[in-house]
């Protein structure tokens, strides 16, 4: 292979986007390397597994009579000392049987279960937190408040985990590492659970080690009351990441945030494309707002914080600019190849390259950091990024196998293997990774036909997860663009988890 | 559940624990590298 430079300055600027968009890969990488490294920069050596505060839970809950009566039950046999935890239930005005099952949990363990109800309820998770916040801290009972969600069921000693941490006054707020744990497995929710593994296990590690985290687990936070009383004892309501919000304030105060990937608990996650597609939407449109209240933060070290770090930043620029990199990359290579092919080859196979070998590390790595996401999720790691972007990879792995595979298909189809043929599927390559958000699109409309289920799971296999997430944050754009309502859409939870 | 002896053993016994699953991260990430620096050279023998 001859490598030869751009002969032009345009070709020099084509080469730079193209490259830019193989930033977030190399982020990845880089979020792996200091996974390694975490043993070193854990706080387990600061933590105190005899330090029990007195824990408050708060729960909010808007017509969850399903999963209630389990993730309750589950609350009250945890191995943490009873008379130091106490669970606050905050009814948003729920129209089904909650009310009733809280009555009853209520009198089954007397002193142990506070249930408030709200008269108005539909403002979303963080007014329905605040009722909640404004009775907990009301008196001196609780030294420190688990923000949780009605579906969550935690490991018996996940509780006893995240508070050890505490002990140190450096922390301000621990979360423990959700697992997807929805019973039976849904093929989207075996995507969920591995790429939890990506976003917890190993995200939420790298951030321990260089000490900054970028967002508290919204169904496992234990918050130091300190903390709560300095943030004004209240969570955010101006954004849909109020989880968000808390993180970056408390590191913004100096304080400590702690990922404990052996503190666990156990989520439902949606069984539905448009569920998913609702759910992350929403997660997708509170980090830009996050992004553009904090924007000032990023890049800007600081002697008393860590959310200035140069690699946080480039994590949350990475995140949320990856669809317009990808569709940058595509306009990019389809530009270079109309003035030079050769070039458009050559900064195609890089950019790929690089991908791929980003693909191979993170996914075996991710695979070996928990046995029982490597047992469920394994297919679904293989095929995270879909067939079409799998396949791209395999051709820059092994250009000549791959090329004699794609003529025969070609020549098996009829379609013949001329220059013509060639040119239209190298401009189908390039074009790929912006497209392949439309076609991702189209399987969030497609869910709206019931008879389209099986097929789904098909589409999404080809397609590839991960260019369906990008595709959410996409919308997510045109969203807050638009200046869409920011309303809070319920995930739907059935109850069904397995915990084990 | 109250603060006795057993429980304060069982809870520093899993701290310990904990962090020993921490200390084969390294040895992981080191075997996931091994994988691509054994493709990327099966890629330059053969393919290049």
């Amino acid at each position: 292979m001859t490598i030869t430079t751009p002969s032009t300055t345009f070709g020099w600027i084509l080469s730079a986007l193209i490259l830019i968009g193989a930033v977030p890969m190399l982020c990845s990488v880089f979020q792996f390397f200091l996974v390694a490294f975490h043993r070193w920069f854990s706080h387990y050596d600061k933590a105190a597994p005899a330090y029990t505060p007195r824990v408050a839970v708060l729960v909010p809950a808007w017509n969850e009579a399903l999963v209630l009566d389990f993730s309750v039950e589950r609350m009250m046999a945890l191995d943490y000392p009873q008379d130091r935890l106490r669970l606050v239930i905050v009814d948003d005005a729920s129209t089904d049987e909650t009310p009733t099952l809280l009555q009853q949990k209520q009198e089954r363990y007397p002193g142990r279960i506070v249930v408030l109800r709200r008269q108005q309820g539909g403002q979303g998770k963080s007014h329905t937190l605040n009722h909640g916040l404004d009775v907990i801290l009301d008196d001196d009972w609780a030294q420190a408040v688990l923000i949780t969600d009605a579906d969550v069921v935690f490991a018996p000693d996940a509780i006893a985990k995240l508070s050890r941490h505490l002990a140190d006054p450096e922390v301000g707020a621990v979360m423990g590492f959700i697992r997807e744990a929805s019973s039976p497995p849904h093929w989207l929710s075996r995507y969920i659970g591995y790429e939890y593994a990506t976003a917890q296990l190993a995200a939420r590690r790298a951030q321990n080690v260089v000490g900054a985290q970028a967002c508290l687990a919204g169904g496992a936070q234990l918050l130091s009351r300190d903390n709560l009383e300095a943030l004004g004892g209240r969570m955010d309501t101006a954004t849909l990441a109020e989880d968000t919000v808390t993180t970056f304030l408390t590191q913004m105060r100096g304080r400590k945030v702690i990922f404990d990937p052996n503190a666990q608990c156990f989520a439902e996650e949606p069984a539905s494309v448009t569920g998913l597609w609702k759910q992350r939407l929403r997660w997708s449109r509170g980090n830009l707002q996050v992004f553009r209240r904090f924007h000032s933060v990023f890049f800007r070290p600081s002697k008393t914080h860590h959310p200035g770090n140069a690699w946080l930043g480039l994590q949350w620029y990475s995140t949320l600019l990856l669809p317009a990199l990808m569709v940058l990359v595509s306009m990019a290579l389809i530009a270079m190849w109309l003035f030079d092919a050769g070039d458009a080859n050559l900064l195609f196979r890089i950019f790929w390259s690089i991908s791929a070998f980003a693909f191979v590390f993170t996914t075996i790595f991710t695979l070996t950091l928990d046995r029982r996401v490597a047992a469920r999720s394994w297919r679904q790691a293989f095929f995270f990024p879909g067939l079409i972007n799998l396949s791209i990879m395999a051709f820059v792995i092994a250009p000549g196998p791959m090329t004699d595979l794609i003529r025969m298909i070609c020549l098996g189809l009829g379609l013949g293997w001329t220059d013509q043929t060639r040119s239209f599927l190298a401009l189908f390559a390039y074009a790929w990774t912006s497209v392949c958000m439309v076609f991702s699109w189209l399987i969030f409309r497609l869910d709206r036909l019931t008879w389209m289920g099986p097929v789904l799971s098909v589409f999404m296999l080809v397609v590839g997860f991960g260019p369906f997430l990008c595709s959410i944050t996409f919308a997510a754009y045109i969203a807050q663009l638009r200046g869409a309502a920011t309303t809070w859409d319920k995930t739907e939870k059935t109850g069904k988890v397995a915990v084990s | 559940m109250s603060a006795t002896p057993e429980r304060l053993d069982a809870a520093a016994s899993a701290l310990n624990e904990d962090e020993a699953v921490e200390r084969w991260l390294l040895w992981k990430g080191m075997f996931s590298f091994a994988v691509v620096v054994g493709l990327a050279y099966v890629r330059m023998r053969w393919w290049l």
